[in-house]
């Protein structure tokens, strides 16, 4: 029995017309980590206030727990659902201590037990007497952790836990909230717009744009084998191709040739489709390979992100974007040569979405 | 599948929201969902939403119970008052509030501009000095003028005994009791609602701009015309609305000065048992105010300023030169009529009011009607104004912006008018309350709520909405999240809410007049029938207190600035 079941969720705002989620429907397992990853204003923590029950939804259901919280004719107000959350900016109280604030919603009769179980969870023991202000920004969210986790709710929500940390401590956070959650056999849904953050934490990744689901899956899968541009765009850069399915509907063809599709694909025969193609799978050298102008190139640190022109085996100039190792010394019209290697390549249906992004 | 619905039906007990029932018909789940479909968020509870509601009516109902008796006060005497009375009060009326707001203007913005951005010799204190005045109520004002330029004050004694003055200048032919006298007096009083707004946007105001203009060639002339003057206008505006819906709404200056304007008129028609007339005029009072209120919103639409606050560069001082010897005298003469003069006139009084034992048990019961009151007036906006603001930042949506416009109906409008509503509806309807002091607090309630509400919204403001949520998640309902967690987050806003619904109770004169039960009389009402009586020694010490009341606050309001 899966533990949070949405179906066919859509919320609009008051004065707006497009839904700000629409037509969402998805399966959590217990104690799976999921995040919710899209660019800002795709819904996703519009998504996230519905299964809390700050925001109702005009249509569809949500089951926490075998429990139904919402759906048209029944409502369960958020103080009465049992869903922890953790906010972007941690909400603590700020007129209560560490302890305090822990113990805020927890009722039963070994509290302090509780609290304490919960601090040694969250390695925060020494701080109980402190007060928000007096914590550093990782301290607070694990405050914001600990208070969302005392009183074992069904799920824990996060909205944008890492935003507000600096780029050192979210990586130790990220490690160490997965950690914490894992350990306690809770269910996590976050939302992120990072897709470092969410690579890192998830078991699974749900990719929303626009309100509407663009793909669910691992991270692996999310990252190597992309359905559609949005998707391999935002996770991650590519390189799109169009590519036109062949009548032995085994393979494609494209400006790079005849590539082969996958066993089991979705495609039927003289279907046009991109190819994704990540900048990492793209081999540079001196001499052998596609020939290709450097265009333009900004240094990153640990890589060069590079533009190129590149000469097509059937004729055409495309650019292309490419990682290329930090010691390469580059020059604007340079020339390279180019080798596609076969990992990391992905086929993209062609929807209407992949003409607007 | 089946389970869970099971467990929804019997889920549908905890719904708080109309309808609901799986079994409800077509009609309620429509209407259901028009109601989901107002709120930015969840809809409120229906306990928080009445409570706004009927807090909301309470302030509105004594105005609209007003504008409904002069509808009916009857065809001829609407006509026989259009036809002498109003055009009369209309011109006194509205040439004061505009000579006195256009007066207040460029008393008002040329003190700011000469604290705020020239070497003015001890401009830090000039600030707070010139702002002084605001603890002087203008009626106790015009209590000092009438002593000191009055038919039997100070100067026309000097004129008396001095025939030399009487050769240079001519007799003394100066009348407090007229157009210029009242004009001149008020204008004193309420500049500083002006210098106040105007110096905090010039001190606020970004150099970014004016380099922007010299480095497009403009000159100093050309920069203050189109870039000083300009972003200053919003400022300029909102002084100008306050000063002149403070004159529309004065009655202890005006009738002190025996000047008869809409409010003056309204009470001495209500004095004389002529509610129905007094409605008329109230009507055609709202209906001014409304049109100036209207002007302003009109006025703000179109000026939408944003300051950018990315890189801020305080403006540089500009140097006086020869001017700075006429600019500190105008500033100390100003400074002199509106808070020296008036104030070594209260002390001068209150030595003699002391020597003769003025400040016996009855000015002590006279204090403590004025603190019983109006502590009440403020204990009670303390507690009306948190569900009201609370439902207006917490849960937005057209229901609860209205319940918030309406709440100001009374600030808004001059006390006169809130109180004739009162005497309107106690005297029909609830006669048992009518008469007693409870009335006083509440109509104080009625006038001053939104000042508690501003106090209390910016204070909530620096509370985020997802400390709430966090709580509610944490298994709390929203009433107790307002007590245990917002409300220890904001008092000091609450309180200030309340020390400035007090302050502005003790001053007030109208509504304690015509609503205050026979013999209850508070210090307000005292300074009024003794300078009426010109028996100066007994008032002035009242008024100091009131004054000595009034400069508690003051600190707040001039920081909100």
């Amino acid at each position: 029995m899966d533990h949070i079941e949405i179906t066919n969720l859509t919320k609009t705002y008051p004065g707006t017309d497009k839904p700000a989620v629409s037509h969402v429907s998805f399966q959590i397992k217990k104690g799976e980590i999921i995040t919710l990853l899209g660019p800002s204003g795709c819904g996703k923590t519009t998504l996230l206030r519905l299964i809390a029950g700050f925001e109702r939804a005009e249509k569809g259901s949500i089951i926490i727990g075998e429990k139904l919280m919402s759906d048209d004719t029944s409502f369960i107000p958020p103080e009465k659902r049992g869903v922890g959350m953790v906010f972007q900016d941690y909400a603590l109280f700020p007129h209560l201590t560490v302890i305090e604030n822990v113990g805020f919603g927890y009722k039963e009769e070994d509290k302090k037990d509780r609290v304490n179980e919960v601090l040694d969870l969250v390695n925060l023991r020494g701080y109980e007497k402190r007060f928000p202000h007096e914590l550093s920004g990782g301290q607070q969210q694990r405050v914001a952790l600990a208070r969302a986790l005392a009183r074992r709710p069904l799920v824990v929500l996060l909205d944008e836990p890492f935003s507000n940390l600096d780029a050192d401590l979210r990586d130790q956070m990220r490690v160490e909230i997965r950690n914490i959650i894992k350990n306690t056999n809770t269910t996590a849904v976050f939302v992120s717009h990072d897709q470092k953050d969410a690579l890192a934490i998830s078991d699974r990744i749900i990719v929303i744009n626009e309100g509407e689901i663009q793909q669910i899956g691992t991270p692996k899968e999310i990252y190597q084998e992309p359905v559609n541009h949005f998707v391999s765009n935002f996770v991650g850069r590519t390189n799109l191709l169009p590519g036109t399915v062949l009548s032995d509907n085994k393979s494609v063809s494209t400006c790079l040739g005849m590539i082969r599709l996958p066993e089991g694909h979705p495609f039927i025969k003289e279907e046009s489709i991109g190819v994704a193609v990540r900048p990492e799978s793209i081999h540079v050298s001196e001499k052998d390979g596609m020939p290709a102008t450097v265009k333009s190139f900004i240094f990153k640190g640990d890589s060069i992100d590079t533009v190129v022109a590149a000469k097509m085996p059937c004729g055409t100039e495309q650019e292309l974007i490419l990682s290329l190792h930090p010691d390469k010394e580059l020059q604007t019209g340079q020339q390279v040569y180019l080798t596609i290697l076969p990992k990391n390549i992905s086929f993209l249906k062609m929807t209407e979405n992949n003409q607007r992004t | 599948m089946k389970k869970t619905q099971k467990e929804s039906g019997k889920l549908n007990d905890h719904n708080y929201e109309i309808g609901g029932g799986t079994a409800s018909p077509a009609i309620l789940l429509y209407l259901q969902k028009k109601w989901i479909g107002l709120w930015q968020t969840n809809p409120p509870g229906i306990f928080l939403l009445s409570f706004g509601t009927v807090i909301a009516a309470i302030m509105a109902i004594p105005v609209v119970y007003v504008i409904w008796r002069s509808v009916f006060a009857g065809r001829d005497r609407w006509l026989r008052l259009l036809d002498e009375r109003i055009p009369q009060l209309l011109w006194s009326t509205l040439s004061l509030t505009i000579a006195v707001t256009i007066l207040a203007l460029i008393i008002g913005v040329s003190l700011a501009w000469l604290v705020i951005r020239t070497d003015l010799p001890g401009r830090k204190y000039w600030r707070w000095l010139l702002a002084m005045p605001l603890v002087i109520p203008p009626y106790v004002g015009a209590i000092t003028y009438i002593n000191v330029f009055g038919r039997s004050g100070v100067m026309r004694d000097l004129w008396r005994d001095n025939p030399w003055l009487v050769r240079v200048f001519g007799e003394y032919s100066f009348d407090i009791h007229s157009f210029l006298g009242v004009f001149l007096v008020l204008s004193l009083f309420t500049y500083q609602y002006v210098f106040l707004i105007v110096s905090a946007s010039l001190k606020k105001s970004n150099l970014n701009y004016e380099e922007a203009a010299y480095s497009l060639g403009m000159n100093a002339k050309e920069v203050f015309w189109k870039v000083n003057l300009p972003l200053l206008r919003p400022a300029i505006g909102a002084g100008a609305i306050l000063t002149s819906l403070y004159v529309l709404s004065d009655f202890g200056a005006v009738s002190i000065l025996r000047y008869v304007t809409f409010t003056a008129a309204i009470y001495f028609q209500r004095a004389g048992f002529d509610t129905a007339s007094a409605s008329v005029l109230s009507l055609v009072l709202i209906i001014i105010t409304l049109a100036f209120l209207w002007v302003e919103s009109k006025s703000r639409k179109k000026n939408k300023y944003y300051q950018s606050s990315g890189t801020f560069k305080s403006a540089p001082v500009l140097g006086l030169g020869k001017w700075k010897w006429p600019s500190l005298i105008y500033v100390s003469v100003m400074f002199f009529f509106s808070f020296v003069l008036p104030m070594a006139v209260l002390l001068y009084w209150s030595k003699i009011g002391l020597s003769m034992g003025a400040l016996d048990s009855r000015f002590w019961g006279f204090a403590f009607n004025s603190f019983k009151i109006s502590a009440m007036a403020a204990l009670v906006c303390m507690i009306f104004m948190f569900p009201i603001v609370y439902l207006k930042l917490r849960f937005p949506s057209v229901i609860t912006r209205l319940i918030d416009k309406i709440c100001y109906t009374g600030y808004a409008l001059p006390g006169v008018i809130v109180a004739l509503g009162f005497i309107f509806i106690f005297n029909n309807h609830i006669p048992f309350l009518y008469g007693t002091f409870y009335l006083v607090a509440l109509a104080y309630v009625v006038r001053f709520l939104p000042q508690a509400m501003q106090a209390g919204e910016s204070a909530l403001q620096l509370v985020s909405p997802r400390v709430d949520e966090a709580a509610k998640s944490l298994g709390y309902p929203t009433w107790k999240v307002m007590l245990t967690v917002v409300l220890p987050n904001i008092l000091p806003g609450v309180i200030a809410g309340g020390a400035l619904v007090f302050v502005s109770s003790i001053k007030e004169l109208p509504v304690t007049l015509m609503l205050r039960p026979p013999g209850f009389d508070t210090l307000a009402v005292r300074i009024y029938f003794e300078a009426h009586e010109a028996l100066y020694y007994l008032a002035a010490p009242s008024a100091l207190l009131i004054i000595a009341v009034s400069m508690l606050p003051l600190r707040y309001i001039l920081n909100k600035y």
